[in-house]
């Protein structure tokens, strides 16, 4: 139910995107591999799935819908098996050459439940894109991310994402090979005891655009 | 019946060559009365034309050798009528006979050493000098006869040395015919006239066509494109990039939660590097110079521009005639 959920609005903006004049449309897929850690270093699990982007770049705005699914596996004794539903959404403005603002928002479920928290944050931040020549660009983005919320309750101090990747494709811009590395760590406390979630995420894909 | 008829003619015309043979000699052995006397006897009869020369010239110069200034100088001007282009050599003759026969020159009007200069030209653009001397001021004109044609090309007062320039058009504005023709100079003062006549040749020819150019000559294209030098940037950004983000990520990790698998930063930057570094080593594509652009393109026109210029200076040969001038066969 809830990979449908992750992917159906991926689809869905997908779709309507070019609809909306928009000025370029990119969809993807990539693989993922991911390490999610939570509470201690001993709860730690790591995994590989699959995902799907769609990216919409209309003058100055931007928006980039994302998801990804993996299946988790514990390490040293950590949580046992469980799979891993993610979804984000960016809107960026462009405020600068190479330089834009960006709010969204992500969602996290995990299943079976309680075998991690599921997660639901509001980003804020910025993306900064360097062009390399006329077939890749590099980029780097920082977030803060407010006002977590867990499946468990609690609260968190810290909540931050950081990231980078790389782009490279063909002269037109058709086709692009992708990858991209994000960092979220999030200082939760439950009754002032610190239950801290860290995950590690990198993407590689392509993807094409239109 | 003809044996018999020219053997007394050959006989005479010796006699003849003898009496002027024998002023020659006298006049070789100083007897200058012998050589009047022998010329005279020659000029009293029949003579061919180089032989009536040598008498007068041989008379002239016994009389000057005589101090007889007035019948040297008639003698003298008997020769110049015969023989204008004749004059004493001032090397082998006294001073006094040269000065002799230039008062003799003075007083008779002739027209001496007259010439067509050979010449190849495209008729109407170019010229054949006619050169000549008169002796006296008098009005000269200048023609051009033959093939049907007598054509004046000058007329002018003159004395001493006079050029004059023909362009090979006949009165129509065209080439004259190619063939054989006679340039006539004729010299009139008062109820004098003397006439020279010079053969000339006139051959006609084409008029050589440019080459079109395939290229300005001193000019030569510019490349239009140039390859960039290898950029470093790419890969320098992107490790930047990923060794920022590493670092960050790395200072931002919770210590709670050490012992963090590293796997998937590593990758990441792994494959930013890579693609950075594809980028550097990628040889770039050739870039546009717009000033060597405009540069060819201003040649092109240029080119463009000549061969046209030439391509109607072509059509324009086409039509022209090449004259070729010589001095032609004596009638």
């Amino acid at each position: 139910m809830r990979l449908a959920i992750v992917f159906a609005s991926v689809v869905t903006v997908g779709s309507v995107a070019p609809i909306a004049s928009a000025q370029t449309v990119r969809i993807g897929i990539h693989g993922v591999g991911l390490t999610h850690t939570e509470i201690a270093p001993e709860r730690r699990a790591e995994g590989g799935g699959v995902g799907g982007l769609v990216s919409v770049r209309w003058r100055r705005l931007g928006l980039d819908l994302s998801g990804h699914v993996a299946r988790m596996d514990s390490v040293d004794g950590g949580p046992k098996l469980f799979d891993l539903y993610q979804g984000d959404v960016r809107l960026s403005y462009r405020v600068a050459t190479g330089l834009a603002l960006e709010v969204g928002g992500g969602r996290r479920f995990i299943e079976p439940d309680f075998a991690a928290q599921d997660v639901g944050v509001t980003r804020a931040g910025i993306l900064s894109e360097i062009r390399l020549s006329s077939l890749g660009s590099v980029w780097g983005r920082g977030a803060y991310l407010l006002a977590p919320k867990f499946s468990g309750g609690g609260s968190a101090g810290l909540a931050v994402e950081l990231g980078f990747g790389a782009g490279l494709g063909t002269r037109n811009g058709r086709f692009r090979f992708r990858v991209e590395y994000e960092f979220q760590r999030i200082d939760r406390s439950v009754n002032d005891v610190a239950v801290p979630i860290q995950t590690s995420l990198a993407k590689v894909g392509a993807d094409v655009g239109f | 019946m003809a044996l018999a008829l020219a053997a007394p003619a050959g006989a005479l015309a010796a006699q003849q060559q003898a009496d002027v043979r024998r002023a020659q000699q006298a006049y070789a052995d100083a007897d200058f009365a012998r050589a009047i006397a022998s010329a005279h006897r020659a000029l009293g009869q029949p003579l061919g034309r180089l032989d009536r020369v040598v008498a007068y010239e041989v008379l002239g110069f016994a009389y000057a050798a005589l101090d007889s200034s007035r019948q040297a100088q008639e003698a003298f001007r008997q020769l110049i009528f015969l023989d204008p282009n004749r004059e004493p050599d001032v090397n082998l003759v006294s001073p006094r006979i040269t000065s002799l026969y230039a008062n003799a020159l003075g007083q008779v009007l002739v027209v001496r050493r007259a010439t067509v200069d050979s010449a190849t030209f495209v008729a109407g653009q170019g010229a054949a000098a006619v050169r000549f001397q008169v002796s006296r001021s008098a009005r000269v004109v200048t023609r051009i006869v033959g093939q049907g044609l007598d054509l004046p090309i000058d007329t002018q007062l003159a004395v001493g040395a006079t050029r004059v320039d023909w362009d090979g058009l006949g009165s129509d504005g065209a080439p004259v015919a190619s063939g054989d023709y006679q340039v006539v100079v004729t010299a009139t003062e008062g109820q004098n006239d003397f006439a020279a006549t010079v053969p000339v040749r006139v051959r006609h020819g084409a008029v050589d066509t440019l080459q079109h150019l395939s290229s300005l000559p001193g000019y030569t294209e510019q490349p239009e494109t140039v390859r960039p030098p290898r950029d470093w940037r790419p890969l320098g950004v992107s490790a930047l990039i990923a060794g920022v983000a590493a670092g960050a990520s790395f200072a931002l990790g919770s210590s709670d939660l050490s012992g963090e698998s590293r796997r998937e930063i590593g990758g990441a930057s792994v494959l930013t590097i890579g693609v950075g570094l594809f980028l550097s080593l990628r040889r770039a594509e050739p870039q546009p110079v717009e000033a060597n652009i405009r540069y060819n393109q201003l040649l092109r026109e240029q080119l463009a521009q000549r061969n046209a210029e030439i391509a109607g200076q072509n059509l324009l040969r086409r039509r022209q005639v090449l004259l070729t001038i010589v001095p032609g066969p004596s009638p």
